[in-house]
């Protein structure tokens, strides 16, 4: 053990102690050469009663004060013969001062003894490791892979979970087939007790199952289990730690058996998940009600359910060097551009992060600009909206632990779409993204547009509405910027609240708080009843955005066009806009430009406003898929003479 | 070299097109007025017409070097030293004629919209937003310009139409103005309204190759000649020319006279997005066109802004 120095109080006041109780380093680390100790000294001390401390304290300290002066006088002389006179010192040190080893003050190394000293250490260290006879052995890359003594084995994966305070981690050592020794290693919780016991165990334990090995075979014990004795649906022999291990965390089960240098995964995840239900945030009236969960495999199934497509690859990734999370990256080959595949794995396999935990966090590691206020990637809620972008061409990218997913590349109109177009007629898709774009429209200039209509350009409202609103306003002490700001912080107060108060209180508040909120405010005289309808009217403009990273940038937005159209009106807002216009033109979602297909303009028309009549007959232009037809110009192949 | 990216015909010829055409809503109408009369709308097709032949002394010298814009052709042609004059001029002509513009439309902006603000800080909201865009880059700007294109246009459409009901045939006469001689001359020399096509020349490399450089060329001048034209005729039908001559900002004017019942009056500060966003698009490509032509000059890999 490695001990470090600590400051005890001191029985006796008047004197000074710093003791030496546990410090990091050699023994000769920072210590004086009047002051070093042998490990062995140490040691005995250690176990001896201190009761002499008190009465051997102030010779102590006396003599340890004329050490450190010592210690300073004769500093520059000490690197060249320090250990030497260690050695020769312990001894004297022991007869003549008779003080405990434990007491004494020490004054630091010179830098190269300190070095010195370390690697001496680091030698014995090796030496002892090598003596000890521990055979893990190490292929060319340096991984640590599994080792023929089961023992060894053994104490690697206890050593790794750390077994001795881990009680989640389970060794069950038994004997195989009443002829080898064996162990098995899960996580309890993360699998499932029946398949263990009764399709692992059981067989394992069974001698029967093995009358029939034959010990001469060149095979191992291990690949005569897998292919005679499990009888589980997913197995894989790994020789790898740093894969079992990981494995192991997974969910799965680890057999390792005496004399075979490969272990047996086998899949019994068995954990509780929540069951599949209705998608929370994107809700339609026509379409799917099934929604993505936290689990992983739970997902993908969702999504192959939709997609019966044998070209559909799905490929599991590692995430997170210390939580080890996985996310499953999923393309049609054949269709999707592997340029933009390849763009998706190198920046997933290029992240230097511990944790990340779902899609949030991993959106916010792989999207192109950080900075941008204006999201780079897409995540819904829906397996069916996952299916379209799949097969429209797009990456979907499945993150462990949240009922998202991601689709790259993006633009803006996948953003203002819903699934509930591709269910309805085109009339009814084309009437609705209308109200979508006009809703978004609203929510992000009208405060602004009031402001700058009623301090700069009264001319432009009618007469009638103009008296209307100057008799609303006459009473109000606060200017219009102070009144909508107010009033646009209290509408994300109810919002922020409504979300956080749990169950039906919390939707309860929102209308009660808004209610409430408003009609007091506005009979008090602080705001004006047109600002609640202006306020109200943005905040369902903001609702109808289907995607909720849009919608929170454009409240963020929108506190930005009060303030323009405060200060200049109609002017401060087109500049506003002008800028807006520019950041949205600058955007790439992986290399593809956030206002594709209108900017640049690209061949073809891939259904942005008006939905076209018998869906997508080609791919969007603009992703540059490996096949742009998906469909006939005229599907209904029975209505054509 | 700088990178610049890479930009369709529609972003280019929607970018020259703007730039070309938002002189129309400052004082332009009212100088043309000044000098030829009431032909003003035909002389700028004069103007147009002449722009192109100019256009293609400049389109056969981007022939000569293919792949090399304007500045780099300068210098092969004229040597360093002069190349270097002759771009140092462009570039200093741009930044000035930016800043005209810039201070046209402030004070435009005083005399309508803002009163009571000084010029210095509408000139300051002006180049903030002016600033942003130019660092976003001349592919962001392209593409801006294409997206707002047909809502500018649908716009000032709009405004035109809207306005005819204080259109007065008879004012159109008589039709040559001052003379058909003056308003030939005239037209010849006010064809560097059109020169903007230049920016064509000077970012050949971001436009994929000179059929693209022609067309672009070509369709900007007649796009921004028709607009131009029939912005001055609406302006001549609506004012009589002793009257047009006084006005500061004629096609301000006209729509705040547009008036159907009670509802649908004093539109005049709903134009000012069409007026605003275009201005700003002109006065970004011209600063940006300067900083580029300077960093080319100088053979600089990062744009300088000279703001």
């Amino acid at each position: 053990m490695k001990k470090f120095l600590v400051y005890h109080e001191p029985k006796d006041i008047e004197g000074f102690e710093l003791l030496e109780t546990d410090y990091e380093g050699t023994d000769k680390d920072g210590f004086d050469d009047s002051m070093n100790t042998t490990d062995d000294d140490n040691k005995d001390n250690s176990n001896k009663d201190n009761s002499n401390k008190g009465s051997s304290s102030k010779d102590s300290s006396k003599d340890s004060d004329k050490d450190s002066d010592k210690d300073s006088d004769k500093d520059s002389n000490k690197n060249d013969s320090s250990d030497k006179d260690r050695d020769n010192n312990d001894s004297s040190d022991k007869n003549d001062k008779g003080i405990g080893k434990n007491k004494r003050t020490k004054s630091p190394l010179n830098i190269n003894e300190w070095n010195e000293a370390k690697k001496k250490e680091d030698k014995n260290t090796d030496s002892n490791k090598e003596n000890k006879g521990t055979k893990e052995t190490k292929d060319s890359a340096g991984e640590e892979k599994v080792s023929k003594q089961l023992d060894i084995n053994l104490k690697k994966m206890q050593e790794k979970f750390v077994s001795d305070k881990n009680s989640d981690i389970i060794f069950r050592q038994f004997i195989v087939g009443k002829r080898h020794k064996a162990f098995i290693m899960f996580i309890d919780g993360m699998v499932d007790r029946e398949t263990i016991n009764n399709y692992i165990l059981r067989q394992l334990m069974s001698p029967n199952l093995f009358q029939d090995q034959d010990t001469t075979e060149e095979r191992t014990v291990i690949e005569y289990i897998e292919e005679n004795v499990l009888a589980v649906h997913d197995t894989k022999n790994e020789k790898v730690f740093e894969i079992i291990t990981r494995q192991v965390l997974n969910g799965l089960t680890a057999l390792f058996v005496e004399g075979c240098d490969s272990c047996l995964l086998f899949e019994t995840r068995g954990y509780e998940k929540r069951s599949v239900g209705k998608p929370i945030t994107e809700n339609v009236i026509r379409g799917s009600q099934e929604g993505f969960n936290e689990n992983l495999r739970t997902n993908i199934t969702l999504i192959r359910r939709i997609v019966k497509n044998s070209s559909l690859v799905n490929e599991i990734v590692p995430i997170g060097k210390e939580n080890n999370s996985c996310c499953g990256i999923l393309y049609i080959e054949g269709i999707t551009n592997p340029k933009i595949i390849k763009e998706v794995k190198r920046r997933i396999a290029n992240l230097e992060v511990g944790f990340i935990h779902g899609d949030g966090m991993l959106e916010q590691l792989i999207e192109d600009n950080p900075f941008m206020i204006f999201p780079q990637v897409l995540r819904t809620e829906r397996p069916d909206r996952a299916a379209h972008f799949l097969m429209s061409g797009k990456v979907v990218i499945v993150a462990d632990g949240t009922p998202f997913i991601i689709a790259v590349p993006t633009s803006i109109f996948s953003m203002l779409q819903t699934s509930e177009d591709s269910n309805m007629k085109w009339q009814f898709a084309t009437v609705l993204r209308g109200i979508r774009f006009f809703g978004l429209l609203i929510s992000t200039v009208l405060p602004g547009a009031y402001i700058a209509l009623t301090l700069y350009h009264q001319e432009m409202i009618p007469t009638d509405l103009l008296i209307a609103i100057a008799q609303s306003r006459e009473n109000v002490p606060f200017p219009v910027v102070i009144e909508t700001i107010l009033m646009e912080l209290s509408f994300e107060l109810i919002r922020e609240a409504g979300l956080r108060v749990p169950g039906v209180i919390g939707t309860t508040l929102g209308i009660i708080g808004a209610l409430i909120l408003g009609q007091a405010a506005v009979a008090a005289n602080i705001v004006s009843p047109i600002l609640i309808i202006i306020v109200a009217v943005t905040g369902l403009g903001n609702f109808t955005s289907p995607d909720f990273a849009l919608g929170f940038s454009i409240r963020i937005l929108r506190f930005s066009l009060i303030l323009l159209g405060a200060l200049a009106g109609f002017y401060g807002i087109s500049i506003g806009l002008f800028i807006i216009g520019g950041l949205l033109c600058s955007i790439k979602s992986f290399g593809v430009p956030f206002l594709a297909p209108l900017g640049p303009k690209t061949k073809g028309n891939p259904d942005l406003f008006i939905k076209k009549l018998y869906g997508h007959s080609e791919r969007g232009d603009y992703l540059n898929t490996l096949k742009r037809k998906q469909a006939s110009k005229e599907p209904r192949k029975w209505a054509e003479k | 070299m700088i990178k610049e990216g890479k930009f369709g015909p529609q972003e280019a010829i929607s970018l020259i097109t703007i730039t070309i055409v938002t002189r129309v809503f400052f004082t332009s109408p009212s100088v043309i007025t000044r000098i030829v009369g009431t032909a003003g709308w035909f002389m700028t097709l004069i103007s147009a017409t002449t722009a192109m032949a100019s256009f293609t002394i400049t389109y056969l010298l981007l022939k000569r070097w293919p792949d090399k814009n304007l500045i780099e052709i300068y210098e092969i042609s004229l040597g360093k030293y002069i190349g270097f004059f002759f771009s140092a001029t462009l570039s200093i002509s741009f930044i000035i004629d930016s800043g005209g513009v810039l201070r046209e439309f402030s004070e435009v902006m005083k005399v309508y919209v803002l009163p009571l603000s000084p010029p210095s800080y509408i000139m300051g909201l002006f180049l903030f937003g002016v600033i942003v865009m130019s660092t976003l880059g001349l592919e962001t700007q392209a593409r801006f310009a294409r997206l707002v294109a047909p809502t500018l246009l649908i716009g000032m459409i709009i405004v035109l139409l809207l306005a005819n009901q204080n259109y007065q045939v008879h004012r159109i006469q008589p039709i040559f103005g001052y003379g058909l001689k003056t308003v030939v001359f005239h037209g010849i020399l006010r064809n560097s309204v059109y020169g903007y096509t230049i920016i064509a020349a000077i970012i050949a490399g971001s436009l994929q190759g000179i059929k693209h450089i022609k067309k672009i060329g070509y369709t900007s001048i007649i796009l921004s000649g028709v607009l131009i034209s029939v912005s001055l005729l609406c302006f001549t039908l609506t004012f009589p020319y002793f009257v047009a001559q006084e006005v500061t900002s004629p096609l301000y004017q006209m729509v705040s006279l547009i008036d159907y019942g009670r509802f649908f009056q004093r539109l005049d500060s709903l134009f000012l997005f069409v007026w605003n966003i275009s201005t700003l698009i002109a006065v970004t490509i011209e600063v940006y066109i300067s900083a580029s032509i300077y960093c080319k000059m100088l053979k600089n890999d990062k744009i300088v802004m000279e703001i």
